[in-house]
């Protein structure tokens, strides 16, 4: 079982974790941690948001060591620079709404003895007792480095055990460890760096203690291959990287794994999609009409064409997520998100950006949802919030359905050229917003610290991999699916109940019902955008749920067949015309391609915002969804002022 | 051990070149600096002599107050 809260929702970590002790893992970026969590607790995990704010948590129980364990975010240093590392900072020193913690479980990379000491070195001041992990041993191996845990475990007077987290290696050692420490805290305290004397400057007194210590650490406990202090020697991920990370081969490299992701969440995912569809709105959905038969008509209709409608739309979207969060895996864990993030990063910093947004951006012009889902990757809580905001205007699949169709309509000599440009302008869309949040609401965005240490090229591990994808995808079908079970039987009661004498429920016309007068009742807001009428709004607002069905809320609005081909419109093409050249006072082609620009510009589909708020809040969601009809309506509004007069 | 460190890169030894002054590893150079960053007493260089890219965005480092490309 698994739940993921959005920001300020859920419970404090340790509080979610009954009466056991409560453990936190604790290391920098990419030590392992996540691996080591994943083993401990195995499924019995859940993913939360810590409160207040968009920073990601995994809380357990490991059953092992008989304590709850929280899965900190990777932190280089306590004095924090990022969301993610005060919310590590908060939850070493006790303080914040992240909960405290009894023990530190503290991951020490081999590769990089030095940065995790400097971590070590700051819990221990922080006075918390520590049993820690040495990970990545057979990496420095590789690269002629050794640090010996004896030493270690001497050096730092804590007991210190030598760990593979992929394989599990060192894990029943490490909780017995960890069992022994809760019973007994003195025992696990660190004979870390000491109190400074006073000084002009508490903080640098502080350091130099700081620093004493760990070179003082690391002279008795690593080993480096003679050469100028210690360089290591070159390994064969170094000689990978030194192709791979070339631009001429690089750039390549990086455009073929993102065509390749696309390949994998349109091609590969909807026949899977579809497949599910299927099974439940026709297999399932007859089975259940059938055992309704003798119940009133608005029961069946409500529970088959709302709820279960609701309920195939988020089983359908299940394995396009699992698609995504496997690939997202395997490049993380493979070792070349890291270089892709290497590779695309000049790029990506044109919007502020870190490198690895270029996945996320990419993905987004297949499906908004999995994209979504892909800003995990991001290092930092900000930066997956900014990238999250402007994902919705990449231009998924789903919306060149209606653009084809209007594009064959009204520019029929020229429908490439119209939605390319409707591309053109997704792309210049999300650099434009991603410079404008920049400089506003985005401001505290940092850099990258200043040492980012590439990965070794590794194996990935599919046990964990599936591991973590099960519980991400429960995780969205459970909270994402609520939303949007509750919003689609909402909207097929508005569908259902007229709103004009002379109809019965689930019986009505849809412009006779209460949906169809809230579309007239908002089409006038379209008057300068050149398509105020009630089968444009209409069409708007069913696109609210998923543009795949914008075309056919078209056709059922006018009475006649949806086009099997939405570049081949017919009898639908035919009213479009009628109606769009009334509505625009002469200029259709103006006023149609402004709606193609508002169906680019607002929100993508129910699913993306449920996964938005499943991410980061309502409150975000919320602005983000405001943000976006604001745009959609002033771009479009623009559009047909400046077209109607060419 | 950090002073030392800071009385180096204030003589405009770029990291790589103090830790060999010091003779301490390119990583305690490295760690010792983001932590001074971190206090705010460093300022990370940029631009094309430095191999980095310039930073982007309104909070620029003081560093890039006279650039000219600055904006």
């Amino acid at each position: 079982m698994s739940c993921h809260d959005p920001a300020g929702a859920g419970p404090a970590p340790a509080a979610t974790l009954d009466r056991r002790a409560t453990v936190a893992l604790v290391g920098p970026p990419n030590v392992g941690k996540s691996t080591l969590f994943n083993a401990a607790t195995g499924a019995r995990q859940h993913v939360v948001n810590a409160p207040g704010t968009t920073v990601e948590l995994a809380t357990g129980t490991w059953r092992a060591a008989d304590v709850g364990l929280v899965d900190l975010p990777g932190a280089y240093s306590l004095l924090a620079r990022t969301p993610d590392e005060q919310v590590t900072a908060d939850a070493v020193a006790g303080v914040g709404r992240a909960g405290d913690v009894d023990l530190v479980v503290a991951l020490v990379d081999a590769t990089a003895a030095a940065r995790s000491l400097y971590l070590v070195g700051q819990v221990a001041r922080a006075g918390k007792p520590v049993v820690v992990g040495l990970t990545m041993r057979d990496v420095a191996a590789s690269r002629g480095v050794g640090v010996d845990p004896d030493a270690l475990a001497a050096a730092l007077g804590v007991p210190v055990v030598g760990l593979d987290p992929r394989s599990g290696r060192g894990l029943d050692e490490l909780a017995a460890h960890v069992g022994a420490a809760v019973a007994d805290p003195d025992a696990a305290r660190v004979r870390g760096p000491r109190a400074p004397a006073a000084g002009d400057d508490p903080r640098l007194a502080e350091a130099e203690a700081l620093f004493g210590w760990v070179t003082g650490v690391l002279e008795a406990v690593e080993h480096r291959p003679a050469g100028r202090a210690g360089r290591a020697v070159r390994t064969r991920s170094d000689r990978v990287d030194s192709v791979l990370l070339r631009p001429w081969v690089g750039i390549p490299v990086l455009l073929a794994v993102m065509w390749a992701l696309f390949q994998l969440v349109t091609v590969a995912a909807v026949p899977l999609m579809d497949w599910v569809g299927r099974a439940v709105n026709g297999w399932f959905g007859g089975l259940l009409a059938g055992w309704l038969s003798a119940a009133p008509a608005w029961v069946g209709g409500f529970l088959v064409d709302g709820v279960l409608a609701g309920a195939a739309t988020v089983l359908s979207f299940a394995p396009l997520m699992g698609i995504m969060f496997v690939a997202v895996a395997v490049l993380e864990d493979s070792g070349y998100l890291a270089r892709a993030a290497f590779v695309a990063d000049r790029a990506m910093r044109g919007i502020g950006l870190d490198g690895r947004a270029v996945l996320p951006l990419v993905v987004g012009f297949g499906c908004n949802v999995p994209a979504l889902a892909a800003t995990r990757t991001l290092p930092h809580a900000r930066q997956r919030l900014l990238t999250g905001l402007l994902i919705p205007l990449t231009s998924c699949t789903a919306r060149l359905t209606v653009y084809l169709m209007l594009a064959a309509v009204f520019f029929p000599s020229n429908p490439g050229t119209a939605v390319f440009a409707m591309y053109l302008l997704s792309a210049l869309l999300v650099v434009g917003a991603g410079l404008l949040l920049r400089r506003t609401t985005f401001r505290d965005l940092v850099r990258e610290p200043f040492v980012l240490a590439l990965p070794a090229y590794q194996r990935p591990r599919l046990r964990a991999i599936a591991t973590s994808t099960g519980v991400r995808v429960w995780a969205f079908v459970h909270k994402a699916g609520t939303i949007i079970v509750l919003t689609l039987s909402a909207v097929w009661v508005l569908m259902a109940v007229p709103a004009a004498p002379g109809h019965a429920v689930t019986d009505v016309p849809i412009e006779d019902s209460v949906y169809g007068r809230v579309a007239e009742g908002i089409a006038p807001v379209f008057g300068p955008a050149g398509f105020a009428d009630w089968h444009a709004s209409s069409a708007l607002m069913t696109g609210f749920v998923a543009k795949e069905v914008v075309v056919g809320s078209m056709a059922q609005g006018y009475a006649v067949a949806e086009p099997e081909d939405p570049s081949l419109p017919g009898d639908l093409g035919t009213q479009l015309r009628a109606t769009f050249d009334r509505t625009s006072g002469g200029a259709g082609g103006a006023a149609a391609f402004a709606f193609m620009v508002f169906v680019l510009a607002y929100t993508p589909c129910l699913a993306t915002l449920a996964e938005q708020a499943r991410l980061f809040g309502r409150r975000w969601t919320a602005i983000a969804v405001a943000a976006q009809l604001v745009l959609a309506w002033l771009l479009s509004v623009a559009v047909f002022q400046v077209g109607r007069l060419l | 051990m950090l002073a030392d460190v800071l009385r180096e890169t204030d003589r405009g030894l770029r990291p790589e070149l103090v830790a060999e002054a010091l003779g301490l590893p390119d990583e305690v150079v490295a760690l010792a600096l983001d932590h001074a960053e971190r206090l705010g007493l460093v300022v990370r260089s940029c631009g094309p002599a430095s191999g980095r890219p310039c930073p982007t965005g309104p909070d620029r480092p003081v560093a890039c107050a006279g650039c000219p490309l600055a904006r």
